[in-house]
């Protein structure tokens, strides 16, 4: 071969070679960040008891998946109907303007799960949990969330105080169909445990309908059927309470588990620098100020799960854990290290239980 | 006088024309494979935008976008800026979804509670999701 024939060899070569390079290289890193989401995994979203509620559901056969969907959704709805506290017509409005009839008020299958849940976490966590809070929840304006929360006069909240504990009189009857109210001055409000009832009934409703891997979330509690794309565990994040993009650790949720948290980013608002949220202490009528930014709770339903997350976040880091480990629910509460919420140094304190499910990531700083 | 025969040598011989082809073909299925690949899962991230039940906008992240969208307290901006989608100028009274910042991983939502809209970032691209089916908040 003459020497023009060999270099233009070569620099065929070496053109190729560049070019291999340069596409390994950009399309390797599309490559790399793939999702392994697998389209058998369809995904509703829709709105319901004030949140998001998005149901994924691993099926086939799509049509089948969204008739589930569809199914379970409408479940949620209906609960939102019994438990809307700003509904006049819902089962809650219409019990608590029963709250002066002595003689027992008949109440719905629903109703009575969830307010004898209420009532069972009431008593378990000495009042930390209180179902009872509707009218210090309407003076703050947390009831509904197209109004703006206000701070309210001292003098209102100290009036009301008294009337905080009013529900230590409701108690269901024998049966389990009717509640006897207490003739209290205070009303029902199910907003800490509703939503977490809608998610153990959604799922209820998609394993009904046939569905063996779906998960449902609710405004963050979660529950799921099964595996999730691609027959792995379903990964649920627990969110940074300070970067609402970034998740602290992540649980792989099995069929049976369920998660929810509370934080007090949810619904806020600052007034001289101070951070005042819907998680409210039934013992001063203020937002919770054990310091703590949330609660993540796992148990075996949805409604337990909410219900613990509030009293854990009203109680504090140190008897929450305690109280959690007792009653054997697993738990992480993150709190500030350095006592100010704000500054985003966060520290966390955990049931061995529920340090055994999470996997820390190091993105949202913490855990362990 | 001796006349010789001069042959010019071949331009590639075998072996080179072997190497070549091999290259060649190696570099063809490469780009093949991956340009499927791309095109069989996603162009790029996407943003649906849900208004209520109904979509109401799917946005290219890679595109800087403003649109509004009607909720239901009024008028909501959706933006997208340099691969982020945010919420502005909300009617809701406490902002958590402009507090919120911004989202631009596959498989994240911001929500205007509110005003019942939402936004899920969906398809391949840049930036991992986490690997998270949800987040528990």
């Amino acid at each position: 071969m003459n020497v023009t024939g060999k270099l233009a060899t070569r620099l065929i070569i070496l053109l190729l070679l560049v070019l291999l390079v340069a596409g390994i290289k950009y399309f390797g890193t599309r490559i790399i960040n793939r999702d392994s989401s697998t389209p058998a995994v369809y995904v509703f979203d829709s709105f319901a008891m004030g949140s998001v509620l998005t149901i994924k559901v691993r099926l086939p056969d799509k049509v089948k998946a969204e008739k589930a969907a569809e199914k379970a959704l409408a479940e949620v709805l209906r609960l939102h109907k019994i438990f809307d506290p700003n509904d006049p017509e819902s089962e809650l409005s219409r019990l608590n303007a029963a709250r002066t009839n002595p003689c027992p008020v008949p109440i719905s299958k629903d109703m009575s799960i969830v307010l004898g849940e209420a009532l069972r976490i009431r008593d378990l966590s000495g009042g930390l949990f209180e179902p009872g809070l509707g009218e210090l929840i309407k003076l703050w304006g947390f009831n509904d969330e197209r109004k703006e929360p206000r701070m309210p006069d001292s003098s209102a909240i100290s009036a009301l105080l008294d009337s905080l504990s009013w529900s230590r009189n409701v108690r269901l009857t024998a049966d389990c169909d009717s509640v006897v109210m207490g003739a209290g001055a205070g009303s029902l409000d199910m907003g800490g445990i509703a939503q977490g009832y809608g998610v153990d009934r959604a799922i209820a409703v998609l394993a009904a309908s046939g569905v063996n891997n779906a998960l449902v979330n609710l405004g963050g509690e979660i529950g799921v059927l099964g595996a999730g794309a691609n027959g792995k565990s379903w990964r649920v994040g627990i969110q940074h309470p300070r970067k609402p993009s970034c998740h602290l650790g992540i649980i792989e949720l099995t069929q049976g588990s369920f998660v929810s948290t509370s934080g007090d980013y949810e619904r806020f608002f600052f007034l001289n620098g101070k951070r005042y949220h819907h998680i409210f202490d039934p013992l001063t009528g203020y937002s919770a100020g054990k310091k703590v930014m949330s609660v993540t709770i796992i148990t075996s339903s949805c409604l337990e799960a909410d219900a613990l997350a509030t009293a854990a976040f009203v109680m504090g880091a140190d008897r929450a854990v305690e109280f959690l480990d007792r009653i054997g629910a697993k738990g992480l509460v993150i709190y500030p290290a350095d006592g100010d919420t704000e500054s985003g140094n966060l520290a966390c304190q955990a049931t061995e239980s529920f340090l055994k499910l999470v996997t820390p990531v190091l993105e949202g700083q913490l855990i362990q | 006088m001796e006349k010789k025969e001069f042959t010019l040598p071949p331009l590639y011989t075998l072996v080179d024309l072997l190497l070549l082809f091999i290259i060649g073909a190696f570099s063809v299925g490469f780009y093949t494979y991956r340009l499927g690949l791309d095109d069989s899962n996603s162009r790029v991230l996407v943003a649906v935008v849900q208004s209520g039940d109904r979509v109401v906008a799917r946005l290219e992240l890679l595109r800087d976008t403003t649109i509004t969208v009607d909720g239901a307290m009024g008028g909501l901006t959706v933006a997208v800026d340099r691969g982020i989608l945010s919420f502005k100028n909300s009617r809701c009274p406490l902002k958590i979804c402009e507090k919120s910042g911004g989202i631009s991983r596959d498989g994240s939502v911001l929500v205007c509670a509110p005003n019942r809209v939402m936004a899920r970032i969906e398809g391949i691209g840049a930036k991992s999701g986490g690997g998270i089916d949800a987040l528990s908040r």
